[in-house]
């Protein structure tokens, strides 16, 4: 593992101005495979799968944060190129567990209505939401 | 009661095992200490904004509940009656759990986080929930809805983050320890910053059960204090097997030690240890000189209680921080999918006219803030159709190579020394600009997640700026399950270099 802005061909800077120089300098001159840059197409279509809804200056703002950081990534991609270890993957990892398809102990429904932010029908007994897209038979319970 | 004798420190600045002594001895009652920190609270939280809720009645409650179990000859054990804090992504059956986003600012959770519980059970006063980044999405605590905490050491520095509240609390001698959850640092940055002990167990050595989930297969709960021992102490308490976290080690998994012995390597094992350090980290220009200064004496203070120093080589962490932000941000995506409106949480007010998916989208675009937004859409984007195999599938790639080469490294040398940040706490507002220039903070914490391995950071130094002293902190990676190994050599280097 090395650092940002590591290269051997550098001195140790002798203050905290060079540090932030060398900082600097590593983010201009260490520059990693480039994607292109996004559209704002692109972005909308990505914000719509995500279910969310930005502003012309949000997805802007998205557009040129997500493209830089992709760009940076890119550097991943001749990473694992040079890597010809095998692929199985190495002892003492995580094991994720399953559970028995089999109900147990639970919250009441009562819990969960108290903090949900609409509920509706009878006796409060369920979650209110406005009508699925297509349908326009106004708020359904 | 009475006050601290005038040759120990005041209380407030104490470890829990000092605080815990003062109990047993009947110096001070749970009461008197829970009344220090939240006056403590109180008075510095307008400055420093590490609280983001302060429990001044319960707390009290459960002050005066410890003392007469403690009269009663009934104490719960060494934690009983000492007060503590909580990251607010760590869910609690009292009070609010916003994790520090506007989504969540009035969420009441019905259920207390394992972690949590274990540490109720064994007598623990909760002050308070600390801020943090909105839902663990930072390293700076600016990401915060609730305004950014600053660092105790310096105000017009940031504490790191996300677990920022956390550590700015413990380093400002508001309480003697906190949770934290550390995911691609965010233990071991702010404890850095903030001059204070920082551990991330191993994955899976303690329950995610009620943690805000942010990256599943990365997000691990731990300590902030003041001492190695304290850290073992809370450790040994929120550890252990969980039916209730799929991921949680089995119960056959050895337990990590309530203790450990600060004492010379040498001394304490039949061979002397050996300590890698990156080749590569050594010097490097990337390093504020501090850093580089402090990462050369804690070697010398290994060495000097009889370790062997060996240099190993390790991934570049720039690939680790590539693979680390599209794997987190891409199970972030599926995991924030969840807040949606409807059960729990903000909900949109969308006129009478509008439908359900209008309902989600204002509520997560109102709902979230700016950082948790851009990592959603990056992660959607890079599990989307077309892009899966040239990132996500990439990045595991390089996850696992990443964690083989750890494994490697740590079959030729007991643990691994190096910094556990480029340099000390940066001014706020600095890099908000620059989400990458953020993100490369996190180059010597990210792969310890990748990997899944325990490490610990301790302060070692302190770097003179703008008149200021600011801690410096030195990380130990250790080998998997083995905490009780990793404590005590760092001990080593934090009482040799202080």
């Amino acid at each position: 593992m090395t650092n940002p802005a590591a290269s051997p061909t550098k001195t140790l800077p002798s203050d905290a101005a060079a540090y932030h120089a060398a900082m600097s300098d590593a983010h201009d001159q260490n520059p990693t495979p480039t994607a292109e840059p996004l559209s704002i197409e692109h972005v909308r279509k990505i914000a719509r799968l995500a279910m969310l809804d930005p502003g012309p200056a949000e997805l802007e703002s998205a557009r040129t944060g997500l493209s830089a950081v992709l760009g940076y990534v890119q550097r991943l991609q001749a990473a694992v190129a040079s890597d010809d270890s095998p692929a199985a993957p190495v002892e003492g990892g995580p094991v994720n567990a399953l559970r028995n398809d089999a109900p147990g102990p639970t919250l009441s429904r009562d819990v969960f209505l108290k903090i949900a932010p609409d509920t509706g029908g009878p006796d409060g007994a369920y979650l209110r939401i406005p009508s699925p897209p297509g349908h326009d038979e106004g708020a359904s319970a | 009661m009475s006050a601290a004798p005038p040759d120990m420190p005041p209380a407030n600045a104490m470890d829990l095992h000092d605080r815990a002594a003062l109990l047993a001895s009947g110096e001070r009652s749970s009461e008197d200490l829970t009344r220090d920190a939240l006056a403590a609270a109180d008075r510095l939280n307008p400055a420093l904004n590490a609280f983001i809720e302060i429990h001044h009645d319960a707390a009290i409650d459960q002050a005066r509940a410890s003392d007469q179990r403690r009269s009663n000859g009934r104490s719960l054990g060494p934690l009983d009656g000492l007060p503590i804090a909580l990251k607010d992504n760590i869910c609690l059956a009292h009070g609010r759990t916003t994790c520090a986003s506007r989504f969540l600012e009035s969420y009441r959770s019905p259920y207390t986080a394992t972690a949590a519980q274990r540490l109720i059970d064994a007598g623990i006063v909760v002050v308070g929930k600390t801020n943090m980044d909105e839902f663990a999405m930072g390293s700076s605590t600016e990401n915060s809805a609730f305004g950014p905490t600053r660092n105790p050491h310096d105000p017009s520095r940031v504490p790191g983050g996300s677990s920022g509240g956390s550590a700015a609390a413990v380093g400002a001698n508001i309480v003697a320890a906190a949770l934290g959850s550390d995911t691609g640092g965010s233990i071991r940055q702010p404890a850095a910053f903030c001059g204070c002990v920082g551990l991330k167990p191993t994955y899976g050595r303690v329950s995610r059960w009620g943690l805000v989930a942010y990256a599943s297969s990365l997000d691990q709960i731990g300590p902030i204090t003041r001492s190695l021992r304290d850290a073992a102490l809370l450790l040994s308490v929120i550890a252990g097997h969980d039916p209730l976290d799929s991921t949680s080690a089995p119960a056959s998994v050895a337990p990590p030690c309530p203790s450990h012995a600060p004492s010379a390597p040498s001394t304490s094992r039949p061979e002397p240890p050996t300590i890698g350090l990156p080749r590569a980290i050594r010097n490097s220009t990337g390093n504020h000189p501090a850093v580089n200064a402090a990462l050369e004496s804690a070697a010398h203070a290994f060495e000097s209680a009889g370790a062997r120093i060996v240099e190993i080589d390790l991934p570049d962490g720039r690939d680790a921080i590539a693979a680390y932000y599209i794997i987190a941000c891409a199970e972030a995506s599926s995991n924030l999918a969840r807040f949606d409106g409807v059960r729990y949480g903000r909900r949109a007010d969308i006129g009478p006219s509008a439908d359900l998916e209008a309902l989600y989208r204002r509520s997560r675009t109102e709902g979230f803030g700016p950082e948790v937004q851009r990592r959603i859409m990056l992660g959607t984007h890079v599990l989307s159709a077309g892009y899966a195999d040239r990132y996500y599938h990439t990045a595991q790639r390089a996850r696992e190579f990443i964690r083989r080469a750890f494994q490697a490294a740590l079959h030729t040398c007991n643990a691994i020394l190096m910094p556990a940040t480029p340099g000390p706490a940066f001014r706020l507002a600095e890099k908000t600009t620059d989400p990458l220039a953020l993100y490369l903070e996190d180059v010597y914490t990210v792969s310890v997640n990748l990997a899944g391995l325990p490490a610990v950071s301790v302060p070692v130094a302190s770097a003179q700026i703008d008149g200021k002293s600011l801690p410096i902190g030195m990380q130990l990676v250790g080998r998997p399950f083995d905490e009780h190994d990793l404590l005590a050599l760092a001990s080593t280097v934090m009482l040799r270099t202080r």
